[in-house]
């Protein structure tokens, strides 16, 4: 029997699930219904069918809810009921956080592996920030750094292109400028080098910067003690950086006070004349200790016979213009400089034959101070410039791995969401709207990334000397005057949050309330979602496993290949403007036959030390060649094969006009019949022979080609590197007995040796830098991808530990199980494997590409990269099913 | 049938239109505007009420309680100062796009004077 008013209390108390209907509203609309069910009933409807008209007429709850909710606030604010409103939800963020906490805290195995992933993520993202901070604000302390410019050289090639440019000028360069060109203000000369220091702590080796005293004009380095116009006066003032006084004059004034500096063999007293604030890490010119320029010819004899020489370029200027000069008209008075000084030498290299082309083979450019870093087509200064192209693959690194740990945070996110429907369910039912839901769960991946942050924070910190050791920087994270690294942090956390939150957040909260009451719900359509997610992941993990194999693989090849000559064991020892044929006749005398040397020879500059390259008119054609002057058995020291001809016979005095020259040679010069072909145009006097052919060695990067090169006796011709090929097991023994005989030849010249391996592993210590980069990228990618994998495998084998118990009961294998669980998971990865090929191949293809010679990219790397991602894979699923299918099944058929 | 959006826009006017006439309640509201113009322009409850609310909100209107004879008291509404003149400007808004209407149509009979 049809009750009126228990159906309208049922219907009254339904409405009190809505927040926007209040009581009011209930009376207003419970009368709405009476009035509605009197009517039709006075036009002769039965109650029951009046109440269910009246009730259709009223719309559906979720509707009502909807127009009243327009006008929630409205009401709220002409009732003055706002308090009760703040209270309310903050009743709700309390219970929102305390489930959130819970939920850490019970579920402590996913959320270590959010909190793990995200932290590694935000910290490699951080440390990026800093560097990209670092590399953009390099040099820009400077009040007037917008009118200061580096003077470089540029060499140029015979048909035009230009050869190479360095930062490098003659020592009178500089005065010169400053009075003739009515664009510079002020120049400022600077060099470095390396000096003993003694003080009542005793001798330690330092790096002194000579530079004008205009350094401290044009530049701003702040000073602590002493006035930037009379800190540095000429010729023995000595600035020092904050970090020196504290350390040689701890607590007390450093002016005044006397450091001993042994420029050559002796000792000398200077007395401090001013403190400069630390110089900051991101600017080209940094110094510990500041001299004058003019200090130079004094204490080196060597830089003293520069001081006139326009030929000796290794100081560095730099101008300051006078403002609002245009770079192009300082550009223009430059090169105009530059013809009057050097007409004697460019009129010289034509008469000889020597440059043909019609420009000049050499010039000086102004480069403004904001590009010195980033310009790597100029050799480096006084810091090496870096290649902006670093930061993005930097950038691209660091968000790769964060989107991993992302990833897992969505992935087990949804796969936790079973678990949580009954919270869910309860939540709607009691009237939680869905962007309430949203809310809470985008709340809680805050929350997390709150944690992650405070963690990756640290862990950026901890990993900071190594990130600094792989990037080459010192930077710092320091909290003072970093708003922008601040301001970074609160969007990275945002990021990661949306990122990480948002996907989770919006499936947790569509689903009916009905459903998750009754936990039917399998979320089904979000396993999909899922698996594409881990297939992500394992692509690019994949991809930087693969990249990191090539990349290693490479650069083995770059220090094993056989560059066609021996570079192991062979010491370099510079000549430093000494005279070194007489430097190499020296230590021929004195060393060669010894049990401790293999060989001793010179050539102009060994392979790594630069080159020379000559350009002349062969037969009407503009050719160039790479010269070098060598002795008679540097082919038999360095072990250079000949594949025609003979090498240079010393006892044979017409040697001195003949050459040796490799393939590359033969083939670019058109020459059949190259032993006993003259070298056309090349000098006069006489017209040089062929006498034999190298066969291709590589003489310069591994990056070049082979070119032509040309190799002869002349005398005229200086030597600058003395080569020694020493005996492998008396490497110390060798090295001592040379710096013996260096000092008997040059007391007061300092020893620099080098190994040519090192110098020539050199050329590629960028790559190397990158291999290692990538090696740790990498291992952090496989490691939160194998993480997550771990997480959701055990998710997996939650929900179904009565299934598994079930299998074991009706006679499944442990193995067996493991299997069934693992395929679902090792698919995915052998899918990633798949997609990572074509991604990995064209991106280390164009890394490969700036090699001309390398390796060929084959299978066998992504074989290796799939092993080790599927073994990770296999070992993370396996190790959870195993664990599982080993339960006692009276144990797992009970689980509810 | 007459489309939703004209019947959502006319709610307004019909509203304080009724409510010219003395205070009424929602119910009988309905009531009024279904029987003047033959069940053309009818109102499910959930979207009355709300629009009640507002135009209140707006001041209006202004309600009341009133204890009736059987069972829960019934909210009344009347027309404030302001609500008046709304009304007035409602009135000129519509009667000057029915007459453009009735002009474009070529009805000058139907045309007011």
């Amino acid at each position: 029997m049809f009750d009126l008013e228990k159906a309208i209390a049922t219907w009254r108390a339904s409405l009190t699930w809505k927040r926007s209907i209040d009581k009011e509203d209930r009376d207003e609309l419970e009368r709405h219904i009476r009035d509605a069910v009197e009517s039709s009933m006075r036009d002769g409807m039965s109650e029951e069918d009046a109440f269910r008209t009246a009730i259709r007429r009223m719309g559906h709850l979720p509707q009502i809810d909807r127009e009243y909710r327009k006008i929630y606030w409205g009401k709220l604010r002409k009732r003055r009921r706002l308090g009760d409103e703040l209270a309310w939800r903050a009743a709700m963020l309390k219970n929102y956080f305390t489930i959130a906490l819970r939920l850490l805290v019970k579920q402590r195995v996913y959320a270590a592996i959010n909190i793990f992933g995200l932290a590694v993520g935000i910290a490699f993202c951080l440390l990026l920030l800093l560097y990209v901070q670092d590399e953009l604000t390099f040099d820009d302390s400077h009040e007037n750094g917008e009118r200061i410019v580096r003077i470089i050289t540029a060499r140029y090639a015979p048909d035009g292109s230009t050869d190479s440019k360095h930062p490098y000028v003659p020592f009178p360069l500089g005065k010169a400028l400053e009075q003739e060109l009515t664009s510079v203000e002020a120049t400022t000369r600077l060099m470095r080098r390396d000096v003993f220091v003694r003080s009542d702590g005793g001798t330690t080796e330092e790096v002194v910067l000579f530079g004008d005293p205009s350094l401290l004009t044009s530049f701003s380095f702040p000073l602590i003690e002493g006035n930037v116009d009379t800190a540095l006066p000429e010729p023995d003032g000595l600035v020092i950086s904050r970090e020196m006084a504290e350390r040689y004059f701890p607590g007390e004034s450093a002016v005044g006070k006397t450091l001993e500096f042994r420029f050559d063999d002796t000792f000398k007293a200077v007395v401090v004349s001013g403190v400069a604030e630390n110089p900051p890490f991101n600017s080209s010119i940094r110094f510990d200790f500041l001299m004058p320029f003019e200090r130079l010819p004094s204490e080196y004899a060597w830089i003293a016979r520069n001081v006139d020489h326009w030929n000796a370029s290794s100081y560095h200027v730099y101008a300051l213009l006078a403002p609002g000069t245009p770079l192009d008209v300082v550009q223009d008075q430059l090169t105009t400089f530059y013809r009057k000084y050097y007409a004697e030498n460019l009129a010289e290299a034509r008469d000889e034959g020597t440059w043909e082309a019609p420009h000049d083979p050499t010039g000086f450019l102004v480069q403004p101070l904001a590009e010195i870093h980033l310009d790597t087509t100029v050799l480096a200064g006084l810091t090496p410039p870096s290649d902006p192209r670093y930061s993005w693959v930097l950038a691209g690194i660091a968000f790769i791995i964060l989107l991993l740990a992302c990833i897992n945070f969505t992935t087990l996110a949804i796969g936790r969401s079973a678990s949580r429907t009954r919270e869910i369910g309860l939540r709607k039912v009691v009237g939680a709207a869905r962007s309430q839901l949203a809310g809470q769960f985008g709340g809680e991946a805050l929350l997390t990334s709150g944690i992650s942050l405070v963690l990756g924070v640290s862990v950026a910190w901890l990993l900071m000397p190594t990130f600094n050791a792989l990037a080459g920087k010192e930077l710092v994270l320091a909290p003072d005057g970093h708003l922008a690294l601040a301001m970074g942090l609160v969007l990275l956390l945002m990021l990661v949050a949306v990122l990480s939150g948002f996907y989770p957040a919006l499936v947790l909260s569509r689903y009916e309330p009905t459903d998750m009451l009754r936990k039917q719900s399998r979320l089904g359509g979000s396993a999909r979602l899922t698996s594409f997610l881990v297939m992500i992941q394992f692509t690019l993990s994949v991809a930087l496993i693969a990249g990191t194999v090539i990349m290693n693989r490479q650069m083995t090849f770059l220090q094993t290949t056989n560059i066609g000559y021996d570079r192991d064991h062979v010491v370099l020892v510079n000549a430093q403007n000494q005279d070194g044929q007489r430097l190499l006749q020296h230590f021929r005398t004195t060393l060669e036959g010894r049990s401790e040397f293999e060989g001793i020879t010179g050539m102009t500059n060994a392979f790594s030390h630069g080159w020379s390259r000559n350009g002349w008119s062969y037969n009407g054609e503009q050719k160039s060649a790479f010269v070098y002057r060598v002795e008679a058995d540097f082919v038999d020291v360095m072990n250079i094969n000949l594949a025609s001809g003979r090498n240079f016979n010393p006892a044979l005095g017409t040697d001195s006009s003949n050459v040796l020259v490799n393939q590359a040679f033969i083939d670019d010069f058109g020459i059949d019949e190259p032993i006993g072909h003259l070298v056309d145009g090349f000098g006069d006097d006489p017209v040089p022979e062929i006498i034999g052919v190298m066969e291709d060695f590589n003489f310069r990067s591994l990056h070049q080609v082979v070119e032509p090169a040309m190799f002869l006796l002349d005398p005229d011709w200086q030597i600058g590197d003395v080569l020694f090929q020493i005996n492998p097991d008396r490497v110390s023994d060798a090295l001592t007995l040379i710096e013996a005989e260096w000092v008997s030849f040059a007391p007061d010249v300092p020893f620099i040796y080098s190994f040519l391996d090192e110098d020539l592993g050199d050329q590629y210590e960028s790559e190397a830098r990158w291999t290692r980069i990538v090696r740790y990228a990498s291992f952090f990618a496989i490691l939160i991808a194998a993480l997550g994998l771990f997480g959701l495998a055990s998710l997996s084998v939650t929900s179904r530990t009565k299934e598994i118990g079930i299998r074991r009961v009706l006679g499944a294998t442990t193995f067996g199980i493991a299997t069934q669980l693992s395929k679902g998971f090792v698919r995915l990865v052998l899918i990633g494997v798949v997609l990572a090929v074509p991604l990995t191949w064209s991106a280390a293809s164009r890394w490969l590409e700036s090699f001309a010679y390398r390796i060929e990219i084959n299978a066998f790397v992504f074989v290796i990269a799939a092993i080790l991602a599927i073994g990770v894979a296999v070992l993370t699923v396996g190790l959870q099913t195993v664990r599982a299918a080993g339960m006692n099944p009276v144990d797992s058929i009970r689980v509810e | 049938m007459i489309p939703k959006a004209l019947i959502a826009a006319s709610l307004k006017p019909f509203i304080l239109s009724v409510l010219s006439r003395g205070p009424s309640y929602g119910y009988e509201i309905i009531q009024h505007v279904e029987s003047i113009t033959g069940g053309d322009v009818s109102w499910t409850t959930s979207t009355l009420y709300p629009v009640l609310h507002r135009l209140e909100n707006e001041d209006l209107l202004e309600s009341f309680w009133q204890e009736v004879e059987k069972g829960p008291a019934r909210k009344y509404y009347r027309l404030t100062k302001k609500g008046v003149a709304r009304l007035e400007t409602e009135k000129q808004q519509w009667l000057s796009i029915h007459e453009a209407l009735i002009s474009l149509w070529d009805m000058p009979g139907l045309k007011p004077a």
